[in-house]
């Protein structure tokens, strides 16, 4: 969550109904500068709406909204939506336009010289690793669907906006770029400290993405807190269902290493040189690689902060530098695999079978986060 | 009549090249002009009635009705109130070539998909400029399209502006037949199709070359 406690957004009663049927109600929410919302519920919930209602692409019925202080009924429409980044689900790159001209659609609108709308272009482009030399002028339809998206968000940040909406940015991609993406923006998030309102119905999404999670039915908020404190303490059954029995009661003692480990990690040989090492996680987008031999047997781990450490010394190679690491056995089970990265303080988990070989990698991700968070409350519980 | 060899048309087309080449010009004119005014109504029109879908029905169903009165019969229904010569024809072929275009400017802009309209306003565009930026480049193949049905079909339609006392390659076929010379109306109706199968592949070419690059990839 953001050190300031600045309210960016401010929504006072909002309401939204069409002929008689109330699509949100009382709708209440201070955002604060810098803050990842993300609004969740079932289909009908009214979050897009909310969303929508935000850069009055939806007039509420009734109720004010405030951006920066400003009541939106008297900013004139066409200027708050340039001042808010706007990504959807469909991307809607459009498809006459290169990606350079796509991504800068909003400066162009704002009259920002050609000169700097290229520059800006280019920056945005290096920012999410896609080669500006060879992308700025491919057009939509020559890029896969997460280079797409990725360019849909670029679009949104272009014009240097403190707040963006999304509205199920990710929904449309297949699961592993989908979960890639999230990644991405995540960090990109750490980076930027926009102020974003995010809707999904994904779970894993807004649990993963989340500084505070709205959850809607029927047009009502049912609970608003972190995903941490989401799942701690739901709300009610509507909640505890939304959530997910699986998640909430499935043990850790019967979730075994091999149902949740990643099974092709990126990994390294023992030879091969600290720039090669750097190139790959950077192109990768992870900050640690596996040290394997021909044999694909796990020798050790190399971090990012370790390479960036020896990163001038020439003659080094990934062996020189790699660290040891405690391993698990596949048919062990996520408790085993969890205590032993809390004890050891570890983010990644190498999986590996009797001859050591590499078999997967357990990281910190989305499941581990459920499964500790879960063991606190099964441990809290035990001790009352 | 005489039997018609190719020879016999040669030598007959080679003699009059003159006065063809003369109405081949005219011909053009006799479908430039029409085709011109009619993009100049139709596109607007067309833009118009995605904006006000209550009128777009009746409109569309009106331009369809004149599309179906034949031929012959719109232009001598144009003899009382334009007179005789190429100012009835010109205006017949005008209400000809209404249709296509004003057809293929509504279903083009209606095409374009309500995510892209949508990121569009979401990201502040006014009306206009959603217009001008996504959905008029968008729409342009298929717009483009309707143009070229529109010139491919009123250069035969033209052909029948002779009927009317106007001018053309009609003139040869309506002079041939009353004279009952196969050639000579060969001789306008030959360079007729020719002029169509040109115009035809004339206009696919332009319509590739200044259609956004973007939208090509898509095509294929």
């Amino acid at each position: 969550m953001s050190s300031s406690e600045e309210v960016i957004i401010n929504y006072q009663n909002i309401n939204k109904k069409y002929g008689n049927h109330k699509a949100v109600i009382d709708f209440n929410l201070e955002v604060n500068k810098g803050e990842l919302i993300i609004l969740i519920g079932p289909s009908g919930c009214g979050k897009t709406t909310t969303l929508k209602m935000t850069n009055r692409l939806i007039k509420p019925t009734s109720g004010k909204i405030y951006v920066k202080g400003e009541d939106t009924d008297k900013i004139n429409p066409v200027d708050l939506r340039r001042s808010i980044g706007y990504v959807i689900q469909e991307i809607a790159l459009f498809p006459h336009m290169s990606v350079e001209d796509n991504i800068t659609v909003v400066p162009k609108l704002l009259g920002w010289p050609p000169k700097r709308r290229r520059e800006r272009a280019y920056e945005l482009l290096n920012l999410v690793a896609m080669n500006p030399k060879i992308y700025a002028k491919r057009y939509p339809a020559e890029l896969s669907g997460g280079q797409q998206q990725r360019i849909g968000v670029l679009r949104a940040l272009a014009a240097d906006v403190d707040i963006i909406l999304m509205d199920e940015p990710f929904g449309s991609l297949d699961p592993i770029t989908r979960s890639q993406l999230q990644d991405e923006f995540k960090n990109l998030q750490e980076k930027l400290h926009k102020t974003i309102i995010f809707v999904t119905h994904d779970m894993d999404e807004a649990l993963k993405m989340a500084d505070r999670i709205v959850l809607m039915r029927s047009g009502k908020i049912v609970q608003i807190d972190t995903p941490d404190m989401i799942l701690r303490s739901p709300a009610d059954s509507f909640v505890k269902d939304f959530i997910g029995k699986d998640r909430l009661t499935r043990s850790p003692d019967e979730v075994l290493v091999n149902e949740v480990m990643y099974t092709d990690p990126i990994t390294i040989r023992p030879r091969q040189g600290l720039a090669e090492a750097l190139q790959r996680m950077k192109s990768r987008h992870v900050n640690g690689l596996i040290v394997v031999d021909s044999d694909h047997k796990f020798l050790g781990i190399v971090t990012l902060r370790k390479l960036q450490e020896n990163i001038e010394e020439k003659g080094k190679s990934v062996e020189n530098i790699m660290t040891t690491s405690s391993t698990i056995g596949e048919n062990q089970t996520m408790r085993e695999a969890v205590k032993i990265m809390a004890d050891a303080r570890i983010e990644y988990l190498p999986v590996v079978d009797d001859q050591k070989k590499l078999k997967g990698l357990i990281t910190r991700a989305s499941l581990v986060d459920i499964l500790l968070d879960h063991i606190w409350i099964e441990e809290g519980e035990k001790k009352e | 009549m005489r039997e018609i060899t190719f020879l016999s048309l040669y030598e007959y087309f080679i003699s009059h090249i003159n006065e063809i080449s003369k109405l081949s010009l005219e011909h053009i004119y006799l479908v430039i002009v029409p085709v011109l005014i009619a993009m100049c109504v139709a596109i607007p029109l067309g833009i118009l009635l995605t904006r006000k879908e209550s009128i777009s029905r009746p409109i569309l169903g009106i331009i369809g009705a004149i599309e179906t009165i034949p031929g012959l019969a719109l232009l001598i229904f144009m003899i009382p109130l334009f007179g005789l010569g190429n100012r009835p024809a010109i205006v017949a072929l005008f209400l000809y070539s209404l249709l296509p275009i004003l057809r293929n400017t509504y279903a083009g802009i209606k095409g374009v998909s309500q995510g892209l309209l949508e990121a569009g306003k979401g990201m502040g565009m006014t009306g206009f400029q959603l217009l001008t930026y996504v959905e008029l480049p968008i729409a342009f193949p298929v717009i483009m399209a309707g143009i070229r049905t529109a010139i491919v079909v009123i250069i035969g339609w033209a052909t029948l502006a002779a009927f009317i006392g106007g001018g053309g390659l009609g003139v040869l076929i309506v002079s041939g037949l009353g004279m009952s010379n196969m050639r000579r109306v060969l001789s306008g109706a030959i360079p007729a199709a020719i002029m169509a199968i040109i115009a035809e592949y004339l206009l696919e070419y332009l319509e590739k070359i200044i259609t956004p690059k973007g939208l090509r990839i898509n095509k294929r």
